[in-house]
């Protein structure tokens, strides 16, 4: 238990130790570390879940995630351990470096680190929504079970995405949220909870 | 308007507001943390703004950082740990007490309904979060190339077998990798430097 305990606290700390450019960038961190075999052991599905309630909850969503993959992996010590990890770092850093920061926040040597970084975040960023992309698009099986639940299964498959495992459901509710956003200009939380609705409809016709 | 008066449990208090009622992580809370402290006037208007600024700049979770900065400013290490912790603490339990409840009712298939909805939102949510990024980050041929090899290289990481230890600092190499090329084209390209700072200057 304590070696999973430590284990946790150097995991989330390091993770929050290499983010930057907030929590979708800390999604993409997560789930390369806590999710399969060599992580944590937590399925896809499962991450998804996860996900999808630090989305609905308020507060920062890399905490909100921490404290509940915390918890998954090893009860209330678990998540009391994750969720405190992530602030240790930045403790350090404001602590110890800012005046530092406060003196170099626009020297070019900065600014070139971070011309560099923030492309790469964006990437992150992309990889993130790929990392969600295939739990609810082409996963559904009609009962309760996703069924992508690992990459073996998809690798099984000649191509990636198998048309008749396409869940048009999903892709339906992905469109329909966009044009909430960008045409409606709804509140993202708004649309959070239509889009829930929406599943719980389209999903029992 | 006066000057709100000051102590520990105050700005313990005035982060745990604002952790509790603030959807849509840490990007939705900066302005409201900085709408917050200027209005208690602990921090004069053009440093809070420079602390949203560092926030961003070193790492972790940009809403934690600013609370961090904040408490340091006002406090100290005191200050920066009673700020934090006020911040932290809202999720922490809201987040427990739905995972203490879920394991039972997530079974039912009328939850697993409205999270399959509500994830292809999120994927919509943060494919726009991505674009707009893209927007900022993406200015250049290099720029470009770097984001492209990126996802290139992440997405084919989960479809070869690759060393366990080596895929889990995977993500990690790459963020260095990026600021190396950074700091690679600082001694080498100075024409990119001053286009850089250029267009810093614009904004």
């Amino acid at each position: 238990m304590i070696i999973k305990l430590l284990k946790l606290l150097y995991t989330f700390m390091k993770i929050a130790l290499f983010n930057f450019g907030g929590g979708y960038v800390m999604i993409s961190l997560i789930e390369n570390e806590v999710v399969g075999p060599n992580g944590f052991g937590i399925t896809p599905a499962e991450f998804a879940n996860i996900i999808a309630v630090s989305e609905i909850t308020p507060g920062p969503i890399s905490i909100n995630t921490a404290t509940y993959v915390g918890y998954k992996i090893a009860g209330v010590l678990g998540s009391l351990v994750a969720t405190l990890a992530i602030p240790i770092p930045s403790f350090f850093i404001v602590v110890f470096l800012s005046p530092i920061l406060a003196k170099y926040k626009d020297h070019p040597l900065n600014k070139m680190i971070f011309y560099g970084l923030r492309a790469v975040v964006v990437g992150l960023i992309f990889n993130a929504a790929f990392i969600l992309v295939k739990t609810p698009l082409f996963a559904y099986d009609d009962a309760k079970n996703l069924i992508f639940c690992n990459l073996q299964l998809l690798r099984d498959f000649d191509l990636p995405f198998n048309l008749n495992l396409i869940n048009f459901g999903s892709i339906g509710i992905f469109i329909v949220s966009l044009i909430l956003i960008l045409k409606l200009k709804l509140n993202p939380i708004l649309v959070i909870l239509i889009s829930g609705l929406l599943g719980i409809i389209i999903f029992s016709i | 308007m006066e000057k709100e008066k000051l102590s520990y449990s105050r700005l313990f208090f005035k982060f745990f507001k604002i952790g509790l009622f603030t959807f849509g992580g840490g990007y939705a809370m900066l302005p409201l943390i900085e709408r917050d402290i200027i209005q208690s006037k602990w921090i004069e208007k053009e440093d809070v703004t420079d602390l949203v600024a560092i926030s961003q700049s070193i790492p972790g979770a940009i809403a934690i950082n600013m609370a961090l900065l904040v408490g340091h400013r006002i406090g100290k290490k005191k200050g920066a740990i009673a700020a934090c912790l006020g911040c932290i603490l809202p999720s922490f339990l809201v987040i427990l007490l739905i995972a203490m409840l879920l394991s039972n009712f997530q079974n039912y298939v009328i939850v697993q309904r409205a999270f399959t909805g509500i994830l292809s939102c999120v994927v919509a949510l943060i494919l726009l979060a991505a674009i707009k990024f893209a927007k900022v980050a993406i200015v250049d041929l290099p720029t470009l190339l770097i984001t492209i090899l990126t996802i290139i290289i992440l997405i084919v990481s989960k479809f070869v077998s690759i060393n366990p230890a080596l895929s889990s600092f995977l993500p990690v190499m790459l963020i260095i990798a990026g600021g190396l090329i950074g700091l690679l084209f600082y001694y080498v390209y100075p024409k990119k430097v001053r286009e850089v700072m250029e267009r810093g200057k614009k904004k």
